[in-house]
Formats: structure tokens, sequence, C-alpha cells
């Protein structure tokens, strides 16, 4: 169903409040079976418009599942004037199996740095009160303005894509600050998009046979995509989780970067190697001096993983099935989790370690 | 130090809980339960990583089949019944590769051996860790003997890994089968180790009920013989037999939907909050409600419960034949196709508080509800006049189709006069939760294999159950056709069994 827009002339709280119910009622009027739940505030927070459309129709596309008032604020530094525009919008979704329809109810605000000030005070008496308020950094960009620093620490949950962020490392670094008690826990898209392979990869350690082998792992190899000299989000998240769930304290860190060098001081190793097919994680393979070594590779199209698994006496092969995600699935996934993920955080500490690692 | 004991990997991950290593044994394979339910659930669960790269699948019945005849005859299971998997060849294929066919009657010894064979080599190819799972996909009357040839052959040993088995309902035609077949399934397996599936308990919306009661504050104070009237619980469908009359007309609609769904039903509606979430926890709340639960004695049955037959009629337009017309029904059947009955859970929380249960084919549309209507509320303020629109507050809790929750309240018109208006609030599942529920047995597939009982009955769960229909069903025998009221195909069951409510000053719902 095609959103009905108003556009404001001002950022009025009320005059916001009385738009979206006239836009309501016009739904109603027009489609019949309306529903109006509402489980969340969602404010996302982009830096250009184009990210603000995604968020929307991602917003519209998963209503049937989590209906929620978005703020989609707009940070447009290019802009000089000083101006803020708003409007809004609601769209609507037939629900599953059935002639009711689910609509989300968008309000977009925008203005530029000096302005996000203002923003973030008409923000707040917007979010709804006592469903989960969640704040969304859509484009992996950090709001540079203090006031929205408050704003992250009062919302339940806090969003990020870190495969989308410039900098994935000092994305983590300001996730981790965020992390702290009483802060909001924070949901990593990208690391919910890698549930699939990290799923495929997990059942070759199902077997007793293959766990018992884990500590006499000492290398641990990723290969993923590399731009201009920076690993994929995927790759350093991958590398990080593997070898926090190993439980390595101390390890040398190789990657092409430095190139032909083995690390003498260390007698583990994290190995990061640039793909040919700029898939954002490829393979990843653990490996013991014994001979041991369990290797996966992951499909390009994301829908299956093949494990080679070899050691002494033992060659097994075998094709796991992934479970692909769409982006609004992934939006879904990440929503629905609520309590801080203690995995994830260890990951991105690790992956800031092997990030700072000196070069063997 | 590296905990080897559980997989480091599986922490933190969404669908972190994975059925334990096993070989599943499925008896019966060639039947309609396994290829429409059983193996569909399996690779839904496979594809959803809920299984373990460690699990095997062994197929036991009488057909000269292959593994690979077994193997297509499965996946043509899958296109024809479980659609949204069928566009997942590729998946199956690696799925197909622990699947495989053991042929054998249930009653040779020799096929048990074969058996035995083959789950030790599969504990060394696929790993399964000794660990066996025994599924019973088989007509009752084959229950015993397979039991037996299982014990006979000791693969109910635990020497390597756990063993359990499923048994389906219905567990027994009465009180006495149900114990005998108890007491043959416990001669080989311990109780904790016997999972009695009743579908109805891995619906979504079943547990809900748990949930919704125990989960809140605002209910649970007024869930008493306080503040409640009366409870109604109804299991209405619209179909027929659908091919089932062999079955259907010796069972009857008691033993097929009443003894066993609208118990459980009951039970969760009326249990006290368990003490924990375990299973033995639940399951003793449950039998303490089904032992209060007063006995009708054989006269009382006459007054308390109504039964009815269909005869032709129009179903959602579509004309239907009488029950006496369908196929393998015999032609002087004495079957109910229609049971209401009141009963009185004498307990503290429930004294004087009727339980109004009824359940039928080919009513006018399908739809399982309980409902609460609480008591009327003193009638000083609002006057002759809006007397009637005062109507009493009603709690509906739908369980199938479209499944919610619903309050019927009294709310004030709008306008300058004191008019008093019937609304409704709802929450509904589809309409807050979109992802869709996982099939019952998926759930249901996972806890056995996850050694998960609470959501299976314990067996004096089920004999109590039986306990509280015998002396209708006794009844019912003895009178043959006499006082079996017929309605018409389409309607909301015989005349009687609005009279056992309006006797009452009450009525059943509109659904
Ligand atoms: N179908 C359903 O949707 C459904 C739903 C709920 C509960 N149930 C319950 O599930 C159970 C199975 O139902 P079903 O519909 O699957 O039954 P079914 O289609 O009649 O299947 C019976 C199975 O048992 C095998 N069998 C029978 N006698 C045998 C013998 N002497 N030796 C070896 N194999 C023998 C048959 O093998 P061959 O055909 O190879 O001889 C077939 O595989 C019943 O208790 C039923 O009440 C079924």
């Amino acid at each position: 169903m095609a959103p009905t827009d108003s556009t404001l002339a001002s950022v009025d709280i009320s005059t916001i409040e009385d738009e979206l119910t006239g836009l309501w009622k016009q739904q109603d009027e027009s489609a019949g079976a309306v529903l109006r739940t509402v489980l969340l505030t969602l404010l996302a927070y982009c830096r250009n418009s184009d990210c603000a459309q995604r968020v929307s129709a991602s917003v519209a596309a998963i209503a049937a599942d989590h209906p929620a008032r978005a703020i989609i604020v707009t940070d447009e530094a290019a802009e000089t004037e000083p101006n803020i525009k708003a409007w809004v919008s609601v769209s609507c979704q037939l629900v599953n199996r059935s002639d009711k329809q689910h609509c989300s109810e968008q309000v977009f605000l925008q203005a530029h740095g000096a302005d996000m000030g203002r923003i973030v005070s008409s923000v707040q008496p917007l979010a709804l009160p006592d469903v989960p308020f969640v704040l969304w950094l859509a484009d992996g960009a950090i709001p540079q303005s203090d006031v929205f620093g408050k704003l992250v620490q009062q919302s339940d949950r806090l969003l990020i894509e870190s495969a989308v962020a410039e900098d994935a490392l000092d994305l983590f670094r300001w996730v981790t600050d965020a992390m702290h008690e009483p802060g909001p826990s924070v949901v990593d898209l990208t690391w919910i998009g890698l549930e699939s392979r990290r799923l495929a990869f997990a059942h070759q350690f199902d077997l007793e046979k293959w766990r018992s082998m884990l500590p006499e792992v000492d290398c641990v190899e990723i290969t993923g995509a590399c731009d201009n000299g920076k690993f994929s989000a995927e790759t350093l998240l991958m590398a990080g989780w593997l070898v926090s769930r190993l439980q390595w304290y101390g390890y040398g860190v190789e990657s092409h970067t430095h190139p032909g060098q083995t690390a003498p001081s260390h007698s583990r190793i994290v190995r990061l190697i640039p793909s040919a097919s700029g898939q954002p994680v490829e393979r990843v393979t653990l490996k013991a001096g014994s001979g041991m070594e369990v290797s996966v590779d992951y499909s390009a199209d994301g829908t299956e993983a093949h494990v080679h698994a070899e050691a002494e006496e033992a060659n097994e092969q075998r094709t796991v099935p992934m479970k692909k995600r769409s982006p609004e699935r992934l939006l879904c996934g990440a929503l629905e989790i609520v309590k801080q993920d203690s995995v994830y955080l260890d990951t991105v500490r690790t992956v800031m370690e092997i990030l700072t690692e000196p070069a063997p | 130090m590296l905990d080897l004991s559980v997989n480091p990997f599986r922490e933190g991950l969404t669908e972190s809980r994975v059925a334990d290593p096993c070989a599943f044994v499925i008896f019966g394979a060639t039947g309609d339960l396994t290829h429409r339910k059983l193996i569909p659930a399996l690779f839904s669960l496979y594809l959803e990583s809920l299984l373990p790269s460690n699990f095997a699948i062994v197929g036991f019945a009488r057909r000269d089949w292959s593994d690979e005849r077994f193997r297509d005859e499965m996946w043509q299971g899958i296109q024809a019944h479980a659609r949204r998997l069928a566009g997942e060849r590729e998946a199956w294929e690696g799925f197909a590769r622990s699947l495989f066919y053991n042929r054998s009657t249930f009653q040779d010894p020799e096929g048990y051996d074969r058996l035995k064979t083959k789950l030790s080599e599969l504990d060394k190819s696929h790993d399964t860790h000794g660990n066996r799972l025994f599924y019973l996909a088989t007509p009752p009357s084959d229950y015993e003997p397979i039991i037996e040839q299982i014990g006979a052959h000791n693969l109910q040993s635990e020497e390597r890994g756990w063993a359990r088995i499923i048994v389906e309902k219905p567990i027994g035609t009465d009180l006495a089968s149900s114990r005998e077949l108890n007491s043959a399934i416990r001669s080989v397996f311990p109780e904790s180790r016997i999972y009695r599936i009743d579908h109805f308990l891995g619906k979504e919306t079943v547990q809900n009920i748990l949930v919704f009661r125990f989960a809140n504050s605002i209910f649970e104070p007024i869930w008493n013989q306080k503040y409640v009237d009366h409870v109604q619980i109804t299991n209405a469908e619209n179909i027929g037999l659908e091919g089932r009359g062999a079955f259907f007309d010796k069972a009857g609609i008691v033993r097929d939907l009443a003894q066993n769904h609208q118990l459980q039903l009951l039970t969760l509606m009326a249990m006290e909050p368990p003490s924990s979430l375990r299973a033995d926890a639940i399951r003793d709340e449950k039998l303490k409600v089904l032992q209060a639960v007063r006995l009708l004695t054989r006269e009382e049955v006459d007054e308390h419960a109504v039964r009815g037959q269909y005869t032709a009629g129009l179903v959602q337009g579509q004309p239907a034949l009488g029950y006496l017309e369908e196929p393998n029904v015999q032609p002087d059947s004495a079957t109910e196709t229609y049971a209401a009955v009141r009963l009185f859970v004498d307990n503290w929380r429930w004294a004087g508080v009727p339980f109004y249960l009824r359940v039928g084919k080919r009513l006018p549309k399908k739809s399982t509800e309980i409902s609460l209507q609480f008591k009327e509320i003193p009638n000083i303020l609002f006057g002759a006049t809006q007397k009637d629109a005062v109507r009493p507050d009603l709690l509906v809790i739908r369980i199938q189709p479209d499944e919610g929750i619903f309050l019927r309240f009294t709310s004030k018109e709008p306008g300058p006069s004191m008019r008093l208006q019937q609304v409704r609030m709802g929450f509904q599942y589809g309409a807050s939760f979109g992802t869709p529920s996982p099939e019952a047995y998926e759930r249901l597939l996972l806890d056995a294999a996850s050694g998960e009982q609470a959501l299976f009955a314990r067996d004096d769960e089920v004999e109590a159950q039986w306990r509280i229909v015998m002396p209708v069903l006794d009844r019912w025998r003895e009178l043959g056709r006499q006082g079996l009221h017929e309605y018409q195909a389409g309607t909301w069951g015989p005349l009687e069994a609005f009279s056992l409510l309006t006797r009452d000053g009450r009525r059943w719902r509109r659904i």
C-alpha cells in the first residue's frame, strides 16, 4: 500500500501527532480493517536521504512483525541553511493470510549538524510510552552531537551495522563504550547476518571427536573481503569470534599488510587473507600442528556451507544448509533480541585486540 | 580452560537449542503420519539447524523398500504436504543421506536384530552417541508387540547413551486399556523416558495459556470462583470424517478429542501456578486439577452430558452427508459426533464454577476457544433501563484459527445520556508477532530429542483423563442410540445441548 504523506511546516510535536492521527483515519476509511499495534519506537539516524529512504522502506516492510513508530532523523551535514524539515507518513501492509493491514507510522526529521540539538529535543516527546526505544545508526555513522550521546544512554537498544561503517574499528570502539551499564544493549545487524555462517561452522563441533581437538588448534585463518587495506567487518567478526571462543590469550596476527612473516614469539596465529571473490567471508579454517584441519567454504549465494574436516584417520566432508535472510528478516531478527549478547561483546573486544596487535 | 563438554561455538546463537545427537527410529515409517508430519518436521528442524549434524533416521515398516526408495517416498511426502520445504531439493540431498530403512514386520525378532546392528553402525558412521529415540507411528494395536521386541533385544539399554520412546495418542481406548498399555511401556522404559504426544500441547497458543496466566499480574487475582461465573471450552470442527470412518466409528468424538485435547485445555486453564517450569512441576499441578474434577455417576450423566450425531445438511454452503451415510460407518452406529458436558472442579479456587465443554464435528465453523465469563456486577448504578446493557465481562482465549486473546467489557456510548455498550479489546497473535508459529510436531520432536518432557502427558495424567470420561462413555454405551440426539450438519449441535446451559440461566457463546 502506498504511504500516505503529509509535510509539516515546523517541528511542533502536537502538529505531528495530529497529522499522524489524521493519516491513520484516512487509512481506516480507505482500507477497512487496520490494526493499531505498536511494539516499539525506532529512531534511525542517517546522514543522507538515501539512507532515510532505505530505512523507511525497511520499517514499512516489517510492519507486520514489528509495527513501530519510526522517527527517521537525517543529519545533512552538507546543507548550509539552518533549517529543520519535518514530515510524517503512514504505510500499511497486509497481515499474513488475512485482509487486515498493519501500519507503521513514520516521522521524518531533517536537519544539519548545528540543528541536531533541536531535533533531539523534539524526538523525546515523540517516543511512545511503555514500549522499547531502539536507536538505529542506519548508515554506520557515529553521531557527533553530545545531545545525541545522551539519547544513546536513554535508549533500550542500540542497533548498528558494522559492515556499512566507514571504519569498523571506530564503531566497535564507540560501541564498547556505549555498552557500559546501564547503557543500552547493542545489536549488530552484521553479526546477526553472520549467524547462519557461525551455525554452519558450529555443526562440525557437535561431534565430540572434533571438539576434543580444539585445544590443539594453533592457527585461525579467515579469507574475506578486503578493500583499501581494510578487511570487511564480517571477516573481523568471524576472526574475533573464533579466537574468543577458543579462549586464546596471546597470539600473533598475520595479514597481507605483513606478508610472509610468521610469528616466532607466538605459537598461535590469526591469519587474515584477502579473498579474490570479494565475498564478505569466503572461508574459515582451524588448523593444528597435529595435522588436524577443519575448513568451511561458504557458497557465494549464502545458501550452503561445505565443511571439510581432516585429522589422523579421519576425513569428513558435508554440506550444511544455511538460512538466507533478507535485510528485512535480519532487521526483525535484530529487533527480537532483548538482552546483550555476551558472545558478541567478547567478539568485538577480541576484534579490537586483533586490529591493534603489533605485526609479528 | 576451554570447557569441551559443550560445543563452544553454539553459545549465544539465537537457535542455540539443538537436539542431542541421536538415531531416530520410526516404527510405521511407510505410514501416513510419517510422511505427512514427522519427516517434514524433522527436515524443517534440519533446515533451521536445530538438528545436530550427528543424527540419523531409521524407518521401520513392512513394505519392501530400500534406503533409496524410502528417501524418494519421503521427498514426495515433502512436496505434497510441506510446500514451504518443497523448494529445498539440495538441502534435502544432505538430509536424506541420514535416512535409512529397515524392512521388517513388527513381530519378527530378526528385524530387530538387523535394527540393532544398524544402530551400532550409525553410532560409528554418524556419531549418534548410542542415543536412541523410538517413535511409534503405528496403530495402537501394534504398540505392545513393538515394545516387547525392543525389550527382548535390549534396545532400550542406556549403557552407551539414552533411550526414549514417543507414543502417539490415543493411549488406550478406555481406562483399563490405557493402564494396560502404560504398564506395558513402563515394563521396558521408565516413565522419565516416555513421551506421550498430544500434538495440541505443541501449539504456541496452548503454551501461551500458562504465560498469559502466570507472567501477568492482572489476571491471576480474578481467576477464581469469586469472580468467574463459568468457563466454556469449545472445540468445533466443520469437517466430517475425512476418510477416518473406520477409526472414528469405533472411537467417537469423546475419545478422539475430548478425553485428550479438551481436558488438557481445562487443566491449563484451571491449574495452580507450578513451582517451576520443570516438566514434573507442571505435570503435578495439571494432575491435581484432573483429580479435583468431580466424577459423574452414571445417573448424573443424563443430566450433565448431551451427545449428538449429525444428519445431512449444508456446511459453509456445501452439502454434507449425514454421519450414518459416511463410508465405513455402521448403518446403525450410536457413535457420538457431538458432545457437551458440565463439569465441576472441586477445589478451593473453582468450587461451584461450572466448566461447560462442547466438541463436535460438522459444526458451522472450525474454532477452538476457551472463555471465562465473569460474574455480574451488583445492579444498582445503571437502573432498570440500562440493566440489559450491562453484560458480564468476558475473556476469550482463542486457540485456532486466528489465535488471540479478547476481552469484552462495558463502556459508555458517546453522547449526552448514560447509554452503555459492549466493546471488545483484542490481541491477535498474527497481528503482534508476524512470524508464523512452528508446526506442533517440530517443537515436540525437538523437545523429545533434548529430553524436555513438559509438553508430554504423564501416565497418571492420561489415566486421570480417562477416569473423568469413563462414566459418560459407559453410560452412553449402555443406552445405545437411546438419548443420542440428531443435529443437522452445519448447525451448532442438538437443542438439548443448549438446554444444558439455559437450565442454569446461561447460554453458549456465539462463536
Ligand atoms: N495420520 C495422522 O495424521 C495422525 C495424526 C495423529 C495421530 N496419528 C496416530 O499415529 C499412528 C499412525 O497413524 P498413520 O495414519 O500413520 O497409520 P498408517 O498410515 O496406517 O501407518 C501404519 C504403519 O504401520 C506399519 N505397519 C502396520 N502393521 C505392521 C506390521 N505388522 N509390521 C510392520 N509394519 C506394520 C505400516 O507399514 P506398511 O504400510 O509398510 O505395511 C505403516 O507404516 C496412529 O496411532 C494414529 O492414531 C496419526
